[in-house]
């Protein structure tokens, strides 16, 4: 499983190293799609909430890192 | 003469209007929408590793946890923002606490039921001609062993082309805990943990980029220090001798009164996570959404994690989005199963949530967005038009190797007021 998760996930980064162009504002209207957006969306706030509380490891996901609850 | 008159009057009407009037700052005229998210989740999950009664025992909870989160621009600069929510649960492991025989038909005592209540503010200003943001929290949260504050403050610059982003968020926790200890350890003479504070400070960094038209990806590395109490006071350990009694001759099988410990931990843990985004714009009707987080911390825990999500777009108004998530990590140093732990160990914990599992979640949401909202309607003074944007449906069961088992429902309303 290790294997094949780092499998694709060095393939989808070969695909990003492709290219990195400079794209000006009106050429951004699939970048624009609300599914495109980087940041978490707000239902994906308690999902890291209790994934933080059920897991040793949490962060580096725009939620808990630890602090402000009785989580780890 | 009258019409000498009438000229003379509108060149004079017309010089006055020519005169330098006080320039009108563009920025602070036009007031985009306040929006409102309301949030409603459900959690439920069953285990039999619970800590409160040393790695044994039912861990079945109930959560129900409304939430809303409300953005408010002041101007096109400025912006104001609250998210508050509240979790009410109920926890079969909680109710142990109380409970120092481990009897199956233990009646249910006050700490089976619990809530949770949090705020966070927040406040944002941008810099349009630097492409710079600045922003601050306060948050606090209430629970019944749990108090705690938190401030924060954060940094954003964009590249001129608009296709980077650097940002670096701090903040900092102070949580003080109420030293609730499981019933048979109250009565001792001395004191079994020395603080009952944390802190956490948390440095966030992120780089984020538009790698080309259809691709845009993110790097997200934090730096987590906590320091302070860092155990659950009402957990319990059991040593490999829990079932002998201070002589040293065998008890039933009934956990000991003599031989329960209050979970022990160092007061110091270094997190390092670092988490990888990557979304591809496939088709107008399929997005690719891959995530992958490295952790690392001083307790030896180290995990790996891998999410996709593919929204899939049906027609102009509705989505859904499977997606897969799967986890792995190494478990705490100080870790050891129910009656494992030995002895002369200095710190020493029987939480599963520190143990080395891998866990697999799976799920579907459906997304309703139509372009111009799903219905609007305006206040009673006509003067705004209120608009129910989306409504995001969502499931995920969970499932994690040493048969920890939830479920998780979800649904959210996004509402726009515009002005």
């Amino acid at each position: 499983m290790k294997r094949v998760i780092s499998m694709v996930l060095f393939g989808i980064f070969c695909m990003g190293l492709s290219s990195c162009t400079s794209v000006k504002a009106y050429q951004k209207m699939y970048l624009n799609d609300p599914d495109m957006q980087l940041s978490a969306s707000p239902l994906e706030g308690f999902e890291n909430g209790f994934q933080s509380y059920r897991e040793g490891v949490s962060g580096a996901n725009g939620g808990k890192t630890g602090g402000g609850c009785g989580c780890n | 003469m009258q019409l000498k008159f009438s000229m003379l009057i509108f060149l004079a009407v017309l010089s006055l209007n020519l005169v330098a009037q006080n320039p009108v700052d563009l920025n602070k005229i036009h007031l985009e929408d306040v929006s409102i998210d309301f949030l409603f989740n459900y959690y439920e999950q069953e285990g039999i590793h619970s800590p409160v009664t040393g790695g044994l025992g039912t861990e079945k909870l109930n959560n129900i946890a409304p939430s809303i989160i409300v953005n408010i621009p002041l101007d096109t600069l400025r912006s104001i923002s609250y998210s508050g929510g509240v979790d009410y649960y109920s926890s079969a492991s909680s109710d142990n606490i109380n409970n120092p025989y481990l009897q199956a038909d233990h009646v249910s005592s006050a700490s089976a039921v619990d809530f949770r209540i949090y705020s966070t503010l927040g406040y944002k200003q941008k810099n349009k001609k630097k492409k710079t943001s600045y922003s601050g929290t306060l948050g606090m949260s209430f629970e019944f062993d749990v108090t705690s504050v938190s401030v924060g403050g954060g940094y954003a610059k964009t590249s001129k082309d608009e296709n980077m982003e650097f940002s670096v968020k701090g903040s900092y926790f102070y949580d003080k805990w109420k030293l609730i200890y499981p019933v048979e350890q109250r009565n001792a003479s001395f004191a079994i943990l020395d603080t009952d504070g944390r802190h956490s400070v948390n440095l966030s960094l992120v780089q984020s980029w538009v790698m080309n038209k259809r691709m845009t990806a993110s790097v997200n590395v934090d730096f987590v220090l906590q320091k302070g109490l860092l155990s659950t006071p009402f957990h319990r350990v059991y040593f490999s001798d829990y079932n002998l009694d201070q002589f040293g001759n065998p008890l039933d099988n009934t956990a000991s009164l003599v031989n329960s410990q209050v979970e022990m931990l160092p007061s110091t843990r270094f997190k390092l996570p670092i988490g990888l985004r990557y979304n591809y714009y496939i088709a107008d009707f399929l997005r690719l959404k891959a995530y992958y987080r490295f952790y690392y911390d001083t307790w030896n825990v180290m995990g790996h994690t891998a999410q996709i999500e593919l929204p899939v777009v049906l027609t102009k108004f509705l989505r859904v989005y499977p997606f897969y998530r799967y986890h792995n990590q190494s478990s705490a140093k100080y870790f050891a199963p129910f009656a494992k732990h030995q002895a002369n160990a200095s710190f020493y914990t029987s939480d599963y949530d520190l143990s080395g599992f891998n866990s697999h979640r799976i799920g579907l949401g459906v997304g309703i967005d139509p372009l111009f909202g799903i219905f609007n309607f305006k206040n009673k003074s006509k003067t705004r038009t209120n608009v129910l944007k989306s409504i995001d449906l969502k499931y995920s069961h969970y499932r994690r190797s040493d048969g920890l088992k939830a479920n998780l429902y979800s649904v959210a309303f996004s509402y726009l007021i515009k002005r």
